[in-house]
């Protein structure tokens, strides 16, 4: 069953540690969340509604529990160590929703074929570069896939710390040179939360407070087979104590233009776990095709993908399993998909499609 | 390879078209070093031969026909004109003859001495001219300037050999190949900010130098464009493991203790060898990597840790696997501008053709030559490589576990599986800490990367002491990508000999466009942008360090860092800063080119609180650099700042000569961190009245009598120029307000800055 939920903290939230490194140097953070941030809080939801033993006896590990094996807690936000590709909670967007208490304006991830102009950077507006591929036959190391560079050959072009509103998502899908105007088209992080980063005990400990009249915007899915997710819905049981209120919501989805076209450019709205490719479920990573839910054979030609802002994930996701390692599609990841003939893409609910 | 060896001999030793512009007689040397009868398969009327009188940043042929001096006229004066900077100099006479007669007779040498053609071009390439110098007697200064072309005398004949002997290599179809070596997980300018700083700096240019190699041993050093290795002390040292150096016995130095390679690199190849190149690169840096990585783990044996642990061995192989992302791209050099307008911005082409067909018809040519388009795909190549490196970043991987104290990534090492895996580490790396406390601190839990750098490296960091000084020559990058950014450089018209001044002005009118706009770097230009920054990087700025009492850390062309006693920063900036803009300068008892008089360079420095890791205060550095340094101030910025272990900062930007107008007369009236320190609590009661602009206004002397009154009630005496330090004083205040943003409470920030410059560590 689908869900799309609104999820508003009571307080700050946790969503990482910092190591004596990366505390305060001026860096900067990317405006994305931690990977499995928003997984994490939906599955302790779940458990904390359908798990009859509790949030402690949870994390000690199903195998202990006398309801091991019959119960929706266990089957549907997996045991505490389950690894995240395995669980049955599928986030499908995970954006961010501004207007909270009256009209929901959905925030999407910027797709990271789409950069700015680094220069005026007080303005109250961005102008978008979009990477495309060089014509240039030229040789390199990552081939099959084509080199993207951006379209105004701004060298210095760089990733867009903010997100995007509906209307900027129609400016990014239709490729419009036209200049993104800050409220209009997109929020920058810095009007969305803050970040802050506390000495707690021995471990400096990062926490982000949504600014007022902001919250998580989250679609989900759940297995049909298994018992809902009671909504509205107070949860606490999150690091450091945190609580947050969930409910049940409807937003309106960008109006993209979806006539046939040859070229498409395809973005993911939530990390996703992945095998060893990098590639999402409905690219075959032999051929290097389109299968569904997309329409089949289109063929990838290019990944735009920003380098990612290194996080501590452990507080954010302490119920992974120790010692694993995965990899991970984040959320902005946009394929170039080409087809032999025009094709339609229907509106899907974990991809926004733009044409070339 | 005979035949390619014996075409980079013959290409770059190819007789002038006109006799009396030869300064070296070439055809003698060629003699001595090429035999009549070796192979080569260069074509007698090829095209590729004029690719570089044909590049656009040579002075169009027909303009010097027209002018004097012939070689001889040349030799009276020795004058030189600088390649990037409107200046020339005069060295004085040089005598032809003996000159040439020196150059035959070592080469003769050199040919006995090395029986293949490939260690004979490589000796020609790097030590022909040290030699030479070092037996012309008067005149030697020059003889590493020596032009290719006494009319337009910018151009060193060394330097021609050079691109001539690349071309040579890579023809029929070359290409341009970026190669790049970074860390998988973090940006490549932002290793780990801990104690493993400097260790992975140096890993990572070691790796790169690794990379480099590859294209070194197969096409020459001179293949190499960025950096330039002629006179790089990693190429002279490779250069004697060849053992081709200037005179045979002689030991080569020993390369530099920091980190002196950047993580790209920029080759000229044959396209068709590219794929090969870039492959064989990639493995070189792997089997690099690991058999550092496997060093480290026989060193992490000896120190207590049970490397035959599986689940120890698996974390190994899988982070030692998965820590470096080497990448290339190679784009063709292509005759015409077809296509590059989907790499370089278009109105960049359109300029480029615009300039093109004007040095075109001053040539008198019917097509534009191949040269004239070097400019456009290295500047396209290294578009491409940046969409490489950046568009197409390795999917990101999540860890779990105690994670590594030193990146803050991958999972510390442990053992044994089903132990508490934080517990486990903690035993793991206190074992090795207490037998190893040189590479391991007490309370550090380390990756296999993280620990292979450490055990390389040899030693542990310590905290930043003194002073962080990072240097970044403001205009490079511009001149790379060519246009009009950069302006400040010398237009064509300052590359001719002064007697061929009248000719040029006649004829300005004409040229304009060409003699007076600096197009995208041509290859001549090119390898002077490069090997003045391999002399700022290598030589001028690590001297300067040396005698600022100071050490190296970190030099390439982008930029240059180390580590300084904090009351002799000051003096270092702008010893730096009046060094670079000497044009010409002596290294190792040779003339160099810098980049010269309109070089502006910008500098941060940073002021680290006892404890705060060096690597942090790098990062702080490097983000004031591109932050206030670059966006905020400009060109000849200086950026000062005090760094707390809790990562707050206080702040002071400066530009061109303000550190002498503002800074040196607050250190002279108060030169002890103590007063600075007594100064600033004075001065708190009258903040408000210090930092409201409307007292300035509206009575220009009223806060200059303040805080005089102010400072004198405190008991500080200033002596003579009173008025100069109030008004330094305020000043500065007013800087730190505006760089804040105008918040109130970082008003005395300049001054508590300046605070830690007083001497207060002497």
């Amino acid at each position: 069953m689908k869900l799309d939920v609104l999820i508003v903290p009571n307080d700050t939230v946790i969503v990482g540690m910092a190591t004596g490194a990366r505390v305060v140097d001026g860096g900067g953070r990317d405006a994305r969340l931690p990977p499995y941030f928003f997984l994490d809080m939906l599955r302790t939801a779940y458990v904390s509604a359908h798990c009859s033993e509790g949030d402690a006896a949870y994390r000690r590990g199903c195998a202990s529990c006398p309801k091991n094996g019959a119960c929706d807690a266990q089957a549907v936000a997996g045991p505490v160590d389950a690894d995240p590709a395995q669980i049955a909670i599928k986030v499908t967007a995970q954006l961010l929703a501004s207007g909270v208490g009256g009209r929901i304006e959905p925030l999407y991830p910027v797709p990271d074929d789409l950069l700015v102009d680094p220069g005026p950077k007080d303005a109250v507006w961005a102008q978008p570069s979009y990477l495309e591929h060089s014509t240039v036959e030229m040789l390199h190391d990552a081939q099959p896939m084509r080199v993207l560079v951006p379209s105004s050959r701004m060298a210095a072009a760089a990733t867009f710390d903010a997100w995007l509103t509906r209307k900027g998502v129609r400016v990014w899908a239709e490729r419009k040179p036209q200049r993104l105007s800050e409220g209009e088209h997109y929020l920058p992080a810095r009007r969305l939360f803050d970040i802050e980063v506390r000495r707690e005990g021995d471990q400096d400990v990062v926490h982000l407070r949504l600014r007022p009249g902001i919250g998580f915007l989250v679609s989900a899915e759940i297995p049909d087979d298994h018992a809902a997710l009671p909504l509205p819905a107070a949860v606490s049981g999150l690091p450091g104590q945190r609580a947050v209120r969930i409910e049940a919501v409807q937003y309106p989805l960008p109006t993209i233009e979806t006539k046939p076209k040859k070229k498409w450019r395809m973005c993911i709205l939530s990390d996703r776990a992945c095998d060893a490719s990098g590639l999402p479920p409905w690219i075959d990573p032999r051929e290097h095709t389109t299968v569904a839910p997309v329409p089949a054979g289109g063929k990838l030609v290019a990944i735009a993908r920003r380098r990612v802002e290194p996080a501590d994930l452990e507080a954010a996701t302490p119920t992974r399993t120790p010692g694993m390692q995965q990899t991970l599609m984040p959320a902005g990841t946009t394929f170039f998909i080409e087809y032999e003939e025009p094709v339609r893409l229907e509106p899907l609910a974990d991809i926004l499609a733009g044409g070339s | 390879m005979s035949t390619e060896w014996n075409n980079k001999l013959a290409l770059s030793l190819r007789e002038p078209a006109d006799g009396a512009l030869d300064l070296l007689q070439v055809a003698s040397i060629r003699a001595a070093l090429l035999p009549d009868d070796a192979a080569t398969d260069l074509a007698d009327a090829d095209p590729r031969h004029a690719w570089l009188s044909s590049a656009t940043d040579r002075v169009p042929q027909a303009l010097l026909a027209q002018a004097t001096p012939a070689a001889h006229g040349w030799a009276a004066t020795c004058e030189v004109t600088h390649p990037l900077s409107p200046e020339r100099r005069s060295f004085g006479e040089l005598d032809l003859a003996t000159l040439r007669a020196k150059a035959s007779a070592l080469a003769s040498e050199a040919a006995a001495r090395f029986d293949d053609t490939r260690r004979r071009w490589l000796w020609l390439w790097r030590f022909l001219a040290d030699r030479v110098a070092a037996e012309v007697g008067p005149g030697a200064p020059v003889v590493h300037l020596l032009p290719a072309d006494p009319r337009s005398p910018d151009l060193s004949v060394w330097g021609r050999m050079a691109i001539d002997g690349a071309i040579a290599t890579a023809t029929p179809s070359p290409a341009f190949f970026v190669a790049h070596v970074e860390p998988t997980i973090f940006d490549a300018a932002n290793p780990p900010p801990d104690a493993s700083f400097v260790a992975s700096l140096r890993l990572q240019a070691h790796l790169a130098w690794q990379a480099a190699l590859v294209v070194i041993e197969a096409l020459g050093p001179d293949a190499v464009l960025a950096p330039s290795l002629r006179h790089h002390p990693l190429c002279d040292a490779w250069l004697a493991q060849q053992k081709v150096t200037a005179n045979k016995g002689d030991k080569a130095a020993a390369a530099p203790s920091f980190a002196c390679f950047p993580s790209s690199f920029t080759a000229i190849v044959p396209l068709a060898r590219a794929s090969d190149l870039g492959q064989a690169c990639a493995d070189r840096v792997r089997e690099a990597w690991k058999s550092i990585a496997g060093e480290a783990m026989s060193k992490l044996a000896d120190l207590g840790a049970d490397t035959k642990d599986e689940t120890i061995l698996s974390l190994w192989k899988r982070q030692v696997e998965d820590a470096w992302n080497p990448g290339w791209v190679a784009v063709p050099w292509l005759d015409d501008s077809n296509g590059a307008g989907s790499l370089v911005s278009k109105p960049d082409v359109a300029a480029h053709e615009k300039w093109v067909k004007a040095h075109q018809d001053a040539q008198g040519l019917e097509d534009p030559w191949v040269g004239a388009y070097f400019g456009l795909w290295y500047t396209a190549a290294l578009a491409a490589s940046d969409g490489r490196r950046y568009r197409l970043a390795p999917v990101r991987t999540v860890q779990a576990g105690p994670t590594c104290t030193s990146c803050g990534q991958r999972q510390a090492l442990y053992t044994g599986a089903g132990a508490d895996r934080l517990t486990s580490a903690t035993d793991l790396w206190s074992r090795v800490a207490a037998v190893g406390g040189h590479v391991v601190a007490e309370g550090e839990l380390l990756c296999a990367c993280c620990a292979t750098a450490r055990l390389w490296a040899g030693d542990v960091e310590p905290p930043a002491p003194g002073a962080v000084v990072v240097f970044a020559l403001d205009q490079i990058a511009a001149m790379r990508r060519g246009g009009k950014d950069a302006k400040q450089a010398a237009a064509m018209g300052s590359l001719l000999h002064s007697s061929a001044g009248e000719l040029a002005a006649k004829a300005r009118g004409a040229l304009k466009e060409i003699l007076d706009t600096p197009s995208l770097l041509g290859p001549s230009r090119l390898a002077s942008v490069e090997a003045a920054c391999t002399t700022v990087a290598m030589h001028t700025i690590p001297a300067l360090v040396r005698d600022a009492g100071g050490t190296m850390i970190h030099a390439t062309s982008e930029e240059q860092m180390a580590l300084v006693p904090r009351h002799r920063v000051l003096g270092l900036v702008q010893a730096v800063r009046d060094r670079l803009r000497d044009g010409f300068v002596e290294v190792d008892g040779r003339a160099a080119v810098q980049l010269g008089s309109s070089t502006t360079v910008s500098a941060v420095v940073v002021l680290p609180e006892h404890g705060v890791p060096l690597g942090r205060a790098v990062r702080a550095a490097r983000s004031l650099l591109t932050g206030l340094a670059r966006d905020g101030l400009g060109a000849e910025a200086l950026v000062l700042a005090r760094h707390a272990v809790d990562g707050s900062q206080q702040v002071l930007g400066l530009r061109g000569g303000e550190p002498q107008s503002l800074l040196q007369p607050l250190l002279a009236a108060f030169p002890t961190t103590a007063t600075f320190d007594k100064l600033v609590a004075a001065l708190r009661p009258i903040r408000a009245a210090l930092v409201d602009a409307d007292v300035d206004k509206a009575l220009p002397d009223a806060r200059m009598m303040l805080v005089g009154d102010t400072i004198g009630r405190a008991g500080i005496q200033l002596d003579g120029a009173a008025d100069d330090t109030v008004r330094a004083l305020c000043a500065v205040v007013d800087r730190a307000l505006a760089q804040a943003d105008g918040d109130v409470r970082r008003a005395m920030d300049g001054l508590q800055v300046a605070a830690r410059l007083a001497g207060g560590d002497r």
